[in-house]
């Protein structure tokens, strides 16, 4: 585990040197928001939070080296006739991956649309459940606005899906908020 | 690239998010709740003995064909104490409907509860959190609630007929959509 973790950093930290180096541009950004289960219907929804960078490798594209932290919201289980029977904890995950954003970032634009796809690693806990590391795939969409050059405010929606040990998985939707600022030439 | 062309190439992502929702989401999990029958619950002189049987549930039924795992499996009860003493006792489980002692049980079903604790003309209510402090083998359990059929059985020094009641059964299920 810690191998496969070294070895994603040392990818992911060489990819910020050439692409750096080469396109000139780049960025890092904070975001947070909320964190829906789209099929699990022992969690609620919690929050997500985390940090990534932005690369931009071509005008068209970008690579966005990330990591993420997501909790679940606990549920109450609940009999026929409303008797609570207990609450059931929801868990967390925490994730590190890589996503590519594909859409228009040239600078003439002050809004920009782009999609998002990804590949991430991701540690899922939960009580009573052993701990699991597993692949993970993301996928979704966002807005950036650019009130000045090196600024953005993000919005964005991401479908976040991890197949578990044993069949099964978790699908969530993650609908953050955040802000990107930019380094580099314009 | 045209302005007009632009608009709509910025709705694309949006299409992908919604086309991609529907083919990642391959499955779910499903809470089923199946409530034991207190006339249901037998007192020998031995043990308490139910059987879950999960064919009996409709969420079950829909969803057995397209199991992936079992995530969740508690017990909800409640257990009466009318004596003086505090009485201790755990719960097994196993395939075999028919054992018949508790020799038999202890050697031969699988100890899930243990530790439970009834005070002296009381009656203890063991809910999710509390069954979650007691719990042994749970894999096992497991491994057991993917057939749908098996017995419980109730260790107490004395059971009396009506001592456990209002059993519940709680599966959490990950199936196919």
């Amino acid at each position: 585990m810690k191998k496969s973790i070294s070895v994603f950093g040392t990818i992911l930290f060489l990819l910020l040197i050439v692409s750096t180096a080469s396109a000139g541009k780049f960025g890092i950004g904070g975001f947070a928001g909320v964190n829906i289960p789209i099929a699990q219907k022992d969690m609620g929804n919690g929050t997500v939070y985390g940090a990534k960078g932005r690369i931009m490798v071509l005008p068209f594209l970008g690579m966005e080296p990330n990591f993420v932290f997501s909790k679940y919201g606990d549920k109450d289980i609940k009999d026929d006739e409303g008797n609570l029977l207990g609450t059931r904890k929801g868990g967390d995950i925490t994730s590190f991956g890589l996503d590519a954003v594909v859409g228009i970032f040239s600078g003439f634009s002050k809004v920009r649309f782009y999609g998002i796809l990804g590949l991430n690693s991701n540690m899922v806990k939960r009580e009573k459940i052993p701990d699991q590391t597993r692949l993970g795939v993301s996928i979704g969409t966002g807005i950036e606005f650019l009130p000045i050059d090196i600024l953005g405010i993000e919005v964005r929606a991401r479908v976040h899906s991890i197949s578990l040990k044993g069949g099964g998985g978790r699908d969530n939707l993650e609908l953050t908020g955040g802000l990107n600022y930019y380094f580099g030439p314009k | 690239m045209n302005k007009e062309k632009r608009k709509y190439l910025g709705l694309l992502p949006l299409l992908l998010l919604i086309l991609v929702c529907g083919c990642l989401l391959t499955s779910g999990t499903v809470v089923i709740i199946l409530k034991v029958n207190n006339q249901d619950i037998h007192a020998s002189q031995h043990f308490y003995k139910f059987i879950v049987n999960l064919e009996n549930n409709e969420d079950w039924r829909n969803n057995k064909d397209k199991l992936n795992s079992i995530e969740d499996m508690v017990f909800t009860f409640k257990l009466a104490n009318p004596g003086s003493d505090s009485i201790t006792g755990q719960v097994y489980v196993s395939e075999d409907s028919t054992l018949s002692d508790t020799t038999a049980v202890k050697s031969q079903a699988t100890l899930i509860l243990d530790g439970i604790t009834v005070p002296p003309h009381d009656t203890l209510y063991v809910n999710m959190e509390h069954y979650y402090d007691l719990l042994h083998n749970f894999d096992t359990l497991r491994d057991l609630v993917k057939g749908g059929i098996f017995t419980t059985y109730g260790i107490v020094p004395s059971p009396i007929e009506g001592g456990l009641f209002d059993a519940v059964v709680i599966v959490t299920v990950d199936a196919g959509l």
